[in-house]
């Protein structure tokens, strides 16, 4: 279904970069046109963080909490094992019994980790 | 593809991924440098494509913008009362580094214009990059056959992490949130 | 009700403190759950959703001919390798801009009248109604349309989005200016980007605006990008609703990041390309429905449950909306956003909320594909010829396919918004890490497996 000759490589990603920049433009475009027209009244508290009018108290950007961070680290773990796994997937058709039997290793290393991870209390959010 | 256009783009990529990381160093607000930081991982996932290494430049995005980054800023916004600013460095100091860091940015220059083969790189990746369709399944069948073992290692490294973060994240290690 | 016919709404005719009573007796009548028939109005819903799928249909077709007409993607030379991508790319943001647009408005409009059908109350009923009709035979009073008509309110989205463009761009005091500004660009890219790969139809010129050989994983990486731009809008805002809403957010759409990838690879290995118009390609032209990705293994189908779910938790939709806990955070990231800046990141969701479905729909339920086979293979047959006519029908069916199985898809967003309520935040990752993950493992293996089976592997190794 694909193309008759399609486009070399280069000229695809060079049209994606315009698609990129277009786009960002366009948003940033949006945003200058309502800057412009948009009616402007500040009054005393118009600019305060929007606590539903009560004054707010104490340290705005908060410290947040170390479950957030933690749960980063096992999601970048996890990123990893299956960015491995999409070269995988193309080349699965070429030799699939071994590739099955290569990826079902792989997966099986990573599964003592998970459990391991389980078993511990990593993915508890308490 | 055209050569101005091809080096247009380059030096669009070069300057995106080298402004954002001199600005890390020169500003003061870590926050800011993590942001900052987007930029030169955007650019390097730029050349990478422009290259012709499609999967290399994704796995960019994927993982450093969408992995790494993050965690940065988590790490950033948990470790420190915002807005976190670092102390200015000393002009005493700030001479001999500046010197330093130039004198090893000549040589490191230097070494690489002159290596072999370095005039006629950019001329072959630039044929490279041009014709030929991704790589991605290049990839994958020589990941699962010649480099079948570091491919299989690689998941024990990933094991090694896994458990070292799982015991860091065990139940009541952290602080109340 | 007794103004001459053809005055104009609200203006002569009825004086217009007899408007409002009506607006508010539309609004407030408390007979009103018992007069209304919500039977009736819920068969309407496959005919009102049919305006998109027909208006986008429209879109690509106007597109696509220019495109043939003007020989862009047949144009060979120094010049139009540099051209070519620059005045695709032009066209491609126009057509995509002018569609997240539609969608959007209808969406907003589809989402106050689901949620109201789905309460017993009415939604928008006023706005947009057309007061005089055209006579078709006078003698009899036959008309096209009723003397004072109201579609169900069809413009309210224009009259609010009219609105929220003539207030005010506020940035906040102590606010992070330039990373405050430029977070709605970022979320905003990162969303229209990822429309690129969607192939809308299978026909060769202009094809989609970028038929990437990594297509899916290229997909997979970018909504990440959206999730970059919501924690510089928490962070930058100086709010604490804000910063509570932006790590919510971004922690959330980065693991499911993990359950989608894996639902993804299932779909991939059954392909066998990472190239989205490889992947719908497999899916037709024969054997009909039977030949789409859900029916083809129970895997698959995992995997499709799978996907739809955690794309509700990707862009942060009911019953996994607890980044803007409208009850508990304000508003969220976007509590501190106003006037367009708040616009970009609400289109930004709904674009989101279009591209997420539209993505199942492609990589899950056949893309272009009708499930029907002789229009199927019509389809397959036009692609090939050179024919202008032919080609013209077969984007037309084809983004007709796509966008109409999307609107289901959005349909069921959206009655599962107005059906679950929120998710606490610990129940969200366990979805993910404790059931998400190991049942997309699962879809892998075991539909790789299948694969294997389907092509003869496991016979061919058990026999020897």
């Amino acid at each position: 279904m694909r193309g008759d000759n399609p486009p070399p490589v280069f000229e695809t990603y060079f049209g994606l970069l315009v698609l990129l920049t277009l786009s960002a433009g366009l948003a940033a475009a949006l945003l200058a046109v309502s800057a412009v027209l948009g009616p402007r009244r500040h009054e005393s508290a118009t600019l305060d963080p929007y606590e539903c009018g009560v004054p707010s108290a104490g340290d705005l950007r908060r410290r947040t909490s170390v479950r957030y961070y933690v749960t980063a680290v096992l999601f970048i773990l996890f990123d990893l094992e299956v960015a491995f796994l999409w070269a995988w997937a193309v080349v699965f058709h070429e030799s699939p019994l071994e590739n099955l039997a290569a990826m079902g290793v792989f997966i099986g290393v990573l599964g003592v980790g998970y459990a391991y991870a389980w078993a511990k209390g990593a993915f508890e959010w308490d | 593809m055209s050569d101005t256009a091809f080096a247009a783009v380059f030096y669009l990529f070069a300057a995106l991924s080298v402004v954002p990381a001199i600005m890390i160093f020169v500003g003061r607000d870590v926050v800011h440098g993590a942001f900052w930081l987007l930029g030169t991982l955007a650019g390097f996932a730029g050349l990478y494509l422009m290259l012709g290494a499609d999967f290399l430049g994704f796995t960019q995005i994927l993982v450093y913008i969408g992995g790494i980054l993050v965690l940065l800023l988590f790490g950033v916004m948990l470790t420190q009362r915002t807005p976190v600013l670092l102390g200015r460095t000393r002009a005493a100091r700030a001479i001999p580094a500046g010197i330093a860091t130039v004198a090893l940015g000549l040589f490191l220059a230097k070494k690489l214009i002159g290596a072999p083969g370095m005039s006629r790189l950019s001329e072959s990746l630039k044929v490279k990059g041009a014709t030929e369709p991704g790589a991605t399944r290049e990839l994958g069948s020589l990941l699962l056959t010649d480099y079948i073992l570091p491919f299989e290692i690689a998941s024990v490294v990933l094991l090694a992490a896994l458990v070292g973060a799982a015991y860091v994240a065990r139940r009541g290690s952290g602080e109340n949130p | 009700m007794t103004g001459p016919a053809g005055s104009l709404p609200l203006s002569t005719g009825r004086g217009s403190r007899e408007a409002t009573a009506i607006v508010y007796q539309e609004l407030l009548n408390p007979h009103h759950a018992q007069t209304y028939t919500g039977r009736a109005y819920w068969g309407l819903f496959p005919f009102a959703a049919l305006f998109v799928p027909v208006l986008t249909a429209g879109l690509f077709v106007a597109w696509e001919a220019v495109v043939h007409l003007t020989g862009l993607t047949r144009t060979t030379g120094e010049f139009w390798s540099v051209a070519r991508p620059l005045l695709l790319g032009l066209g491609w943001v126009h057509v995509i801009l002018i569609f997240i647009t539609i969608f959007s408005m209808y969406a907003v409009w589809m989402e106050r009248k689901v949620s109201a059908h789905m309460q017993c109350r009415t939604g928008p009923m006023e706005v947009g109604r057309i007061q005089g009709s055209i006579f078709l035979w006078k003698r009899f009073n036959f008309r096209l349309w009723p003397k004072s008509w109201s579609p169900h309110g069809w413009l309210q989205t224009l009259a609010d989005g009219l609105k929220l463009m003539a207030k005010e761009d506020l940035i906040p005091k102590d606010a992070d200016r330039w990373i405050f500004i430029l977070a709605p660009i970022v979320a905003f890219t990162g969303v229209f980007i990822s429309f690129l790969v969607i192939p809308f139809h299978g026909v060769l010129s202009s094809f989609i605006p970028a038929d990437l050989d990594t297509g899916v994983f290229f997909f997979a990486a970018v909504t990440s990008i959206e999730a970059i731009g919501v924690i510089m809008a928490g962070w930058a805002s100086n709010n604490k609703w804000a910063l509570f809403g932006a790590m919510r957010a971004a922690t959330q759409v980065v693991s499911y990041e993990l359950p989608i990838g894996l639902a993804f690879l299932t779909a991939v290995v059954a392909a066998g390309s990472l190239r989205v118009s490889d992947i719908v390609a497999a899916q037709g032209p024969d054997y009909g429905m039977l030949a789409w990705f859900v029916f083809r293994s129970p895997f698959l189908l995992l995997a499709f449950v799978i996907y739809f779910i955690s794309s509700l938790a990707e862009c942060k939709r009911a019953p996994f909306d607890l980044p803007e806990a409208e009850s508990e955070l304000i508003s969220g990231f976007h509590t501190e956003y106003s006037s367009m800046r708040f616009s970009i990141f609400f289109l930004a969701e709904y674009a989101a909320m279009y591209v997420v479905a539209a993505f199942a729909a492609v990589l899950f339920l056949g893309g272009w594909w009708t499930g029907i086979a002789p229009v199927d293979h019509f389809l397959a047959d036009a692609a090939k010829s050179d024919g202008l006519l032919p080609r013209l029908a077969a984007v037309g069916i084809g983004v007709f396919a796509v966008v109409g199985k999307s609107m289901i898809l959005v349909f069921f967003q959206m009655a599962a918004r107005w059906t679950y309520p929120r998710a606490r935040l610990d129940q969200v990752m366990y979805l993910c890490l404790k059931v998400f993950l190991p049942f997309g493992l699962l879809t892998l293996v075991g539909g790789t497996a299948w694969e294997l089976w389907l092509e003869g592997g496991w016979p061919k190794a058990l026999l020897g």
